[in-house]
């Protein structure tokens, strides 16, 4: 107790001194220490005064945060839905196969020993042999044709080499494997399965864009949203504006709170964005683990993790800022005394 | 402190709001601006504290050149003046200290320092006791008074006030002016636009008057001449 007296003594002392030089009609001034104290103070101040205020009004505050929560909440959604769709689709036999349709006249010695040189081929990661009479009762069972064939006096197809070559990112690789396979006596026709792997990064890049695409215009519409609260804002405190401009203050110093305003309906959005995908994430997270152990996967679906929550949260209150910062520079500016 | 040299102002719909000023306010004066309604009072008041620029002319304040001043540095010009309205301008969504304090932290200054200056500033207006009060509980005659308080609490060295009586009774009015120069009294120079005749000639200070926007007086009034 005595201690923090004397303490307390001591910090009022030189401001004793500075009351003594100070007297008399001199104007008021203030030195760098203290302003940057006080500047810090003023920003500590008007945070809190601008979360004082969006929580004054909850309603509209809660509904400008829901708007900006879900216009965010959807590229999100697309976002996220499609980082769910390509593990998903990881998951599955994604690899690039070639078939090798042999001639039909192939003996079986010439394909025993044909598939032994494409295994010990260091490009070749796999062989599969596929008789004309497997390939028939495949055809059967996938198509439902069954019937038809039978009519059939001779199995119309021929047998097949399965290659799974071991280097499957390098198309140039996989080219010049195809076309040494095509030189081989015993080929008919190869071909590259290439073309569904292929379709479905162009759909996931499709996916990519129009989710890209969607943020960018609805980030426009966060903003634009900021932009007419904060407005509303300024309005109703013109008064207060015009007051504070006539004893000295610049239009940083009015600006300060409704730059923190539009902070707060940024973080507010993004937070109420994030959760929304949560409660998604959560509504569907049962139907689609259901699905998926009836094929015999274990897929689970996987939420907004902390990386969505930082970004949303994050990447909306910049928003917000800028919105309010857009308004403030423009509106505030309009505001002087006359 | 204040000086006028040639000063037109002209405003946007072509009235000529202050033909030819030129006047001279030492430091530490105490002048009283006077003539009807549209005379150009408010316009010399608001050329001062820059709220308008002048059409032609100079105008100097503190060694100030105003027709130099940039609009990004009339924020910290104006830290300079104190500024008493007549409608007082006062915020009815804080308290009376918080009112007072607007120019302090408008300003940057720390806390103890600002809860001493206002105190301070209460203090001489006489209402220390209303600090907590919001401004719209307290009479006309405590409202102005809260307003000069909010001027002077910035130590300024200019006071400027634009008929700070116009809305009170005789002896408050009284009260007011006696208040203005009580602060001229310790040096600060004061410049109090009223129409207030009687008030005015009771005391005894220089007075400026304007007529359609032209100097036509300047001078102590002669009958009851008693220059201090």
């Amino acid at each position: 107790m005595k201690q923090t007296q004397s303490r307390s003594q001591r910090q009022a002392n030189p401001s004793a001194e500075k009351r003594t030089r100070s007297t008399g009609a001199v104007a008021a001034r203030t030195d760098f220490g203290d302003l940057w104290r006080s500047w810090l103070g003023h920003h500590r101040e008007v945070a809190l005064e601008s979360l004082r205020r969006f929580f004054a009004t909850p309603m509209a505050s809660i509904m400008t945060a829901l708007v900006i929560a879900i216009a965010l909440a959807l590229p999100a959604a697309l976002q996220l839905g499609l980082a769910n769709f390509q593990r998903a689709v990881a998951g599955w036999d994604g690899q690039p196969q070639i078939s090798v349709f042999l001639h039909k006249g192939a003996r079986d010695a010439a394909v025993e020993s044909f598939a032994a040189k494409l295994r010990s081929d260091p490009a070749v990661a796999e062989v599969t042999y596929i008789s004309p009479e497997e390939a028939l009762a495949e055809f059967e069972q996938a198509s439902g044709l069954g019937d038809v064939l039978a009519g059939l006096d001779a199995n119309p197809l021929p047998a097949v080499l399965l290659l799974r070559p071991r280097d499957t990112q390098d198309n140039d690789k996989l080219q010049i494997l195809v076309a040494n396979l095509q030189q081989q006596a015993l080929t008919d026709s190869v071909v590259l399965d290439l073309a569904w792997v292929q379709r479905l990064t162009q759909l996931t890049e499709l996916g990519q864009r129009l989710s890209a695409g969607l943020a960018v215009l609805l980030a426009l519409g966060v903003i634009l949203v900021v932009v007419n609260t904060i407005r509303l804002h300024i309005e109703s405190r013109r008064e207060e504006i015009l007051v504070v401009k006539l004893v000295g203050g610049t239009n940083a110093f009015v600006r300060r709170p409704f730059l923190y305003s539009g902070l707060c309906y940024g973080f507010c959005g993004g937070l109420l964005a994030w959760l929304l995908l949560l409660g998604g994430v959560l509504l569907l997270s049962g139907p689609i683990a259901g699905l998926s152990s009836s094929y015999g996967s274990n897929y689970a679906l996987a939420g907004p993790g902390f990386s969505y929550f930082l970004g949303l949260t994050a990447g909306a209150a910049l928003l917000g800022l800028l919105g309010a910062w857009l308004a403030a520079t423009r509106h505030i500016r309009a505001i002087e005394p006359t | 402190m204040i000086t006028f040299d040639n000063v037109n102002k002209r405003y946007a719909s072509g009235q000529d709001a202050l033909v030819r000023i030129s006047l001279e306010i030492p430091r530490g004066d105490m002048v009283f601006l006077t003539g009807h309604s549209g005379a150009g009072k408010s316009t010399l008041l608001r050329l001062v504290t820059a709220i308008e620029r002048p059409t032609k002319g100079t105008i100097l304040v503190a060694g100030q050149n105003l027709n130099r001043l940039r609009n990004s540095q009339v924020p910290y010009y104006r830290r300079n003046l104190g500024i008493v309205f007549q409608n007082h301008q006062l915020l009815f969504d804080r308290s009376v200290f918080d009112n007072i304090a607007l120019p302090l932290s408008v300003a940057g200054c720390n806390r103890r320092e600002l809860g001493r200056r206002v105190r301070a500033a209460l203090d001489k207006v006489g209402l220390l006791h209303k600090e907590k009060q919001n401004p719209i509980m307290l009479s006309g005659g405590e409202q102005q008074r809260v307003g000069i308080a909010r001027a002077v609490v910035n130590k300024p060295a200019i006071l400027v006030a634009d008929e700070p009586t116009g809305n009170l009774d005789p002896q408050l009015s009284q009260e007011i002016m006696q208040l203005f120069a009580d602060f001229n009294a310790v040096g600060v120079t004061v410049m109090v636009a009223s129409h207030d005749l009687e008030l005015i000639a009771r005391m005894r200070r220089r007075v400026l008057t304007l007529q359609a926007g032209q100097l036509i007086y300047d001078g102590v009034p002669s009958r009851e001449a008693n220059p201090v």
